[in-house]
């Protein structure tokens, strides 16, 4: 099994072991049927209050613009509920579905600033080799190791959480700019550690080794950027 | 019997006429809207709705206020980021109560301001609450410009947070209504 492979099964198994606790620690919330009676007087009632007591839609469960990837993985046939990790789709298990994503995507947050930290001392270890320090490229490859582990773990529990109740495509907000640097960043992460394999053996060190570090730098700074966008 | 006759017609009557004096009427489409506010340590947040439905029963001669009722979908808050909307509807679990109601049926006006007393439905929970409203009468419209601050915490709402930072507890309503008459 190569290390990719073995990442994808670690991957894997990771997300089915988190359902798995997620559900168990998951209460449903309790509702009084008391309170869902209506409460405006018969004498002024109209129909939106009196929907109030309706059962849930299910039309309501998924947006209307889910996307592929998410239809694959969260879709009312997708892969999770075919393969018996959750189990069909129903106002109950939505709202379990919705705590999984809010748990996801609060580990993804803490994920997100764990890997700038790695990545920021990868980035400093980095140019401390290129000043010279070679002592430090044994460091500096344990933190890039790092970073790249933290980095895939924080950008899968985003691609893989559970659809929203609602998403909107006609909009611009800090959340559409997170997603747009996202996109930056990925290729940087894809990028920069193939630049710094190839600086060896390259015949103009310098030249590789100056890619390698612009390539770090603004894949670092996007990195920032893109925590930083989403407190706006 | 004559006599009995004509006190009933009599009471029947002005009963009548007493009915009459009371309009109940429904706020005019497109000209409603419901702004909810939360404060985080890093932004405000602000998310309208302008579906609201609402109903009031007035006096015409005196042009008094004497009910009002309001409803709103839960789902169909726009803070202009989706994601944010989406989190919203999953604290207040839109799926189980997609809808919130206010009922004020007992109403205390002074000068251009009205006290609405009544019942607030959200989020399955029931609570007595006070409407802050500001009125404007014209000819054929009375404007409503009303705010309610609740605390989510009474509401057993689980406070959102943002980096692991919960907002604050007060959720305060802005409401705009027109009603044409």
């Amino acid at each position: 099994m190569t290390h990719r492979a073995r990442l994808q099964f670690f991957m894997l198994i990771s997300l089915i072991s988190a359902v798995h606790v997620v559900r168990a620690q998951y209460t449903p919330p309790q509702t009084d049927t008391l309170h869902a009676v209506s409460i405006v007087p018969d004498t002024m009632t109209h129909d939106s209050a009196q929907r109030t007591i309706s059962s849930p839609s299910q039309s309501r469960l998924l947006p209307k613009n889910i996307s592929f990837g998410e239809q694959l993985m969260w879709g009312e046939n997708g892969v999770m509920r075919s393969i018996g990790i959750v189990p069909a789709l129903s106002p109950q298990e939505r709202k379990f579905e919705l705590s999984l994503r809010r748990t996801m995507l609060t580990t993804h947050q803490i994920g997100g600033f764990v890997s700038l930290g790695l990545m920021a001392a990868s980035t400093y270890y980095g140019q401390q080799v290129l000043n010279g320090r070679y002592d430090l490229l044994g460091t500096h490859k344990t933190l890039v190791g790092a970073t790249i582990l933290t980095y895939t773990a924080t950008g899968m529990l985003s691609v893989l959480s559970p659809p929203p109740l609602i998403r909107r495509d006609d909009e611009s907000s800090t959340t559409t700019l997170h997603k747009t640097l996202a996109w930056v960043h990925f290729a940087g992460m894809v990028i920069t550690p193939i630049l710094g394999k190839m600086i060896r053996n390259s015949t103009d060190y310098n030249t590789a080794a100056r890619f390698h570090q612009v390539s770090a730098y603004i894949t670092t700074a996007t990195f920032a950027a893109s925590l930083i966008v989403i407190t706006f | 019997m004559k006599k009995t006759a004509i006190l009933f017609v009599f009471i029947l009557s002005t009963l009548t006429g007493l009915d009459a004096q009371s309009k109940t009427i429904n706020a005019s489409p497109n000209e409603n809207s419901i702004t909810y506010h939360l404060t985080h340590p890093l932004h405000k947040i602000e998310s309208t709705s302008k579906e609201v439905i609402s109903t009031i029963r007035f006096d015409p001669v005196k042009r008094t206020v004497e009910s009002v009722t309001a409803s709103v979908d839960v789902t169909k808050f726009d803070s202009g980021n989706s994601n944010r909307d989406s989190h919203a509807m999953e604290v207040i679990d839109a799926i189980s109560f997609p809808e919130a109601d206010f009922s004020g049926t007992s109403v205390v006006t002074r000068g251009d301001s009205l006290f609405v007393s009544g019942k607030m439905n959200f989020h399955g929970v029931t609570h007595d609450v006070v409407l802050k409203a500001l009125q404007q009468w014209t000819e054929n419209s009375l404007s409503i410009h009303a705010a309610l601050s609740l605390s989510l915490t009474e509401f057993h709402i689980e406070r959102p947070a943002l980096l692991l930072v919960p907002v604050e507890d007060e959720l305060r309503f802005t409401i705009t209504a027109v009603y044409r008459f």
